[in-house]
């Protein structure tokens, strides 16, 4: 189960499972994003590397216009394969 | 300066563009549509040296045995030199798979090319040296017929060599001949259409970048799946060794199992090195995910250390503890190429 939605801060919070079955779901919110947000990953339970990527696209595509994406509420997990790949140097994490 | 002079220098000019250029653009296409830029520039220089030695070696047996054998050049166009140069430019090829600095078919199809281009440009000079009067014309089939073909041929040999050769495993030694036979097949019927050199450059033209692009298509949906589920895989292994619940679990089981046959300290080692190898397949694949998009990874200062760890670990588990981690090791096939790669990323060549 996965959910993805937009809380009256602005903040998109990310809760369940970030897989291929949820990708195009998540891929299309994030899509629509067009300027700097946190994303809140407290009740993100797991991520596969297609959600990964589709994390990473969004950032791209926001940093062309001198904006990003703040991380935040990540599990020591998620955190230490984000270090381990190199997205430090790429996201904001708080 | 006369009008003269400044039309045969820029004849020679034109004919040297026409000669190299199509080719290297050529080159340059296929790089330019690696998403994952996996080949780096060393790697491509040395393919084109090599290719450039395969084109001196391949001259040098032609000329002895078009002597010693006294065939018409048609004949032992179609028949002999085909299959010397192709075997010539392959060896590259074969090395590069054996050793895992390619792994991928978009990587092997990419150096291949840069070998055949290599070659073409060796030979080009060779005849733009020789043939310096001959018209234009010789020299547009020259450049967009017969070095692409050179080009095409080579990169065919590494395809049918990636397709043939079981899966996870680079380059398999029976994968070989069939590489060579289409490569030499190509390149024999490309000579014998040079009666009609203009359909000969046609085909070249139309049907290579077909090809191209069909195995571009299919190389990236596979390596695109190896990234994915690699990824996948590897991090979930690290949740597993990092909480500690890997005993509860088949992979648990089967190092628990290995307490039967090894010494404690080298189950441990194993423990290790299945880590560690997953964190340096973590780093791997995060750099090629980012590379996607046009993104670099942040430098990783500890890098030369872990691969260091790696080699130190595997000595100490020796031959047979790999051996035992091979159901469970992440690093076989052309995980292996991770390792080249990751070692590329530590030295001073970008």
């Amino acid at each position: 189960m996965f959910d993805i939605n937009r809380d009256d801060s602005g903040a998109v919070h990310l809760a369940g499972r970030l897989d291929a079955a949820s990708a195009p779901t998540a891929r299309e919110f994030l899509g629509g994003i067009d300027d700097s947000c946190r994303l809140e990953l407290s009740q993100l339970e797991y991520i596969a590397s297609v959600g990964l990527g589709i994390l990473v696209a969004a950032q791209r595509r926001l940093m062309d216009e001198g904006k990003g994406l703040l991380l935040a509420g990540m599990s020591p997990h998620l955190r230490e394969v984000f270090a381990l790949a190199g997205f430090e140097g790429v996201f904001e994490f708080e | 300066m006369s009008s003269s002079e400044l039309t045969t220098n820029g004849g020679v000019l034109l004919r040297i563009a026409l000669a190299l250029l199509p080719v290297l653009l050529f080159l340059l296409s296929l790089i330019i549509l690696d998403t994952f830029k996996l080949v780096r520039r060393h790697r491509l220089v040395g393919a084109l040296l090599a290719g450039a030695g395969a084109g001196l070696v391949s001259y040098i047996i032609n000329s002895i045995l078009i002597n010693q054998l006294g065939w018409s050049l048609i004949t032992y166009a179609t028949t002999i030199s085909p299959l010397i140069e192709e075997a010539a430019k392959g060896i590259y090829l074969v090395w590069l798979l054996r050793t895992q600095r390619a792994g991928f078919l978009i990587d092997a199809a990419i150096l291949g090319f840069g070998a055949g281009s290599g070659f073409a440009i060796v030979e080009n000079l060779y005849y733009l040296q020789n043939l310096s009067d001959a018209p234009l014309f010789v020299w547009v089939i020259r450049g967009f017929g017969t070095a692409i073909m050179h080009g095409g041929a080579t990169s065919l040999f590494a395809i049918v060599v990636w397709g043939l050769s079981p899966s996870g495993s680079a380059g398999a030694l029976r994968a070989w001949l069939p590489g060579l036979l289409v490569a030499a097949l190509v390149h024999a019927g490309f000579n014998r259409f040079l009666t009609h050199p203009v359909l000969a450059t046609v085909l070249v033209l139309v049907v290579l970048p077909i090809i191209m692009r069909v195995a571009y298509f299919i190389g990236e949906r596979r390596f695109r799946r190896w990234l994915g589920r690699g990824f996948d895989r590897d991090t979930e292994l690290l949740a597993l060794i990092r909480d500690g619940d890997v005993r509860d679990t088949p992979l648990g089981r089967y190092l628990e199992s290995l307490r039967d046959t090894f010494r404690p300290e080298t189950v441990a080692d194993l423990l290790c090195l299945l880590r560690l190898q997953a964190e340096l397949s973590i780093r791997a694949k995060g750099i090629l995910l980012l590379r996607e998009h046009g993104l670099r990874a942040a430098e990783d200062p500890e890098l030369a250390a872990k691969l260091a760890e790696v080699r130190w670990l595997e000595n100490a588990v020796g031959r047979t503890g790999l051996l035992a981690l091979r159901p469970v090791c992440r690093w076989q096939g052309a995980d292996r190429w991770q390792r080249r790669f990751l070692h590329d990323e530590t030295g001073p060549v970008r």
